[in-house]
């Protein structure tokens, strides 16, 4: 059960990870980890496997700098993000090869990029070492969750467009081309962003 | 040797374009055209550190390739390469050049993260190219983001045209303008650049 001196940091770190999730979206807001969704969101398996890849290096990645980020000056940080996406990368790997087997072989290249994303290395550098554990941690939950659901809705948008859409039209070989990919991006990005101006707009009349 | 070098520099433009054709990148190349007066020393970091990442790759797959698990160590190994590589050159910076350094020595970190320096090693070993071939890849990619971040610069200015529907401006119109020139790049690469 919560403790109630608890309550308005657990209130505070809600908001932190479904801000991150949502509305500062790492791939539709922010532009980051556009590779792995443009070149290998293929598809639920590659989705499946490039979430737990991602999840597993971005959260032990971000409470790592959240730790030790404060014992490096701030020119050494890039260093030590990139030396922990290192360390962290492969048992993720391994994982995500254990819960989705042949996953790797599938992803390919995707899945060692992965290692490298930039919204692992933006929040790591930036946010991570300046903020608590338990922010640090919402943070890359929120965006982690983020990043796998623009994965998803891509993934399976274009597994059905590979397979000729919900009515067996004509089959879309393109589809699997990062193309196809960074546009179903552009109109995703634009949904969010009108979601936002429609619920700033609400904001601004409700004084 | 210089042939080879021009040859894969070319391709690295063009046909293999990390950025459009690949897909690879481009987070980084955004970001790079917000701020057009960087583009130049972004790309030459960008070159830099994808000649280290090239050599570092061609170095270490002798001893990576005979190991069962090389699939697993081999982005490990580069992401260490890379992150000595960028604590070597920040270090010398800091105590050759200070101002420089604190000018532009936060463009350095996301040059040497960025994936389309790890992808040069990767796509060398695809293309079987030796070290000259390796170079000129590493540099032609990193003439490939200056063509990404001056194109997207423009496109940027274009797609904050207040005429535009506003959901469409900014971010969601320069990604839709990204899906169209990858499109064209695909026609040149025929698909995938590497798998």
């Amino acid at each position: 059960m919560e403790r109630p001196e608890n309550r308005p940091l657990l209130h505070d770190l809600r908001v932190v990870s479904r801000s991150a999730a949502f509305y500062r979206n790492p791939v539709l807001a922010g532009a980051l980890a556009l590779y792995p969704v443009a070149a290998a969101g293929v598809g639920m398996r590659n989705a499946a496997a490039l979430s737990v890849l991602f999840v597993l290096t971005a959260l032990p990645v971000q409470a790592a700098l959240c730790l030790t980020g404060m014992l490096f000056p701030a020119w050494a940080r890039p260093a030590a993000v990139l030396a922990a996406c290192a360390v962290f990368w492969v048992p993720a790997a391994l994982a995500a090869e254990r819960l989705v087997p042949g996953s790797l072989d599938a992803l390919g290249t995707a899945a060692c990029l992965t290692a490298c994303s930039s919204a692992l290395y933006v929040r790591a550098a930036g946010y991570a070492p300046e903020h608590i554990l338990p922010a640090a941690l919402a943070d890359a939950v929120g965006y982690s969750l983020g990043f796998a659901g623009v994965l998803f809705l891509v993934s399976a948008a274009r597994q059905l467009w590979l397979e000729g859409g919900p009515w067996g039209g004509p089959a879309g070989g393109g589809a699997g081309l990062p193309f196809a990919g960074f546009l179903l991006l552009g109109f995703l990005a634009a949904l969010l962003r009108a979601i936002r101006l429609r619920r700033a707009r609400r904001a601004e009349k409700e004084g | 040797m210089l042939a080879e070098m021009a040859l894969a520099a070319l391709l690295a433009v063009t046909a293999e374009n990390l950025f459009f054709a690949g897909g690879a990148g481009l987070s980084r190349a955004l970001r790079s055209a917000r701020e057009p007066g960087s583009i130049g020393v972004s790309s030459c970091f960008v070159a830099f550190f994808a000649l280290c990442a090239a050599f570092a790759g061609l170095l270490l797959e002798p001893l990576l390739a005979p190991l069962p698990q090389a699939r697993l160590l081999r982005p490990a190994a580069l992401l260490l390469a890379a992150g000595t590589a960028y604590l070597l050159s920040a270090a010398l910076l800091r105590r050759l050049a200070p101002g420089f350094f604190r000018r532009r020595g936060r463009l350095l970190g996301p040059a040497a993260a960025n994936t389309a320096v790890l992808a040069v090693p990767y796509a060398a070993r695809f293309s079987a190219f030796g070290a000259a071939g390796a170079a000129g890849f590493a540099l032609g990619t990193g003439a490939a983001f200056w063509l990404a971040s001056s194109v997207l610069f423009h496109a940027l200015r274009a797609c904050r045209n207040p005429d535009s529907p506003a959901p469409f401006a900014g971010l969601p119109a320069a990604l839709i303008y990204i899906g169209i020139l990858s499109m064209a790049f695909a026609g040149f690469s025929g698909g995938k650049v590497f798998f």
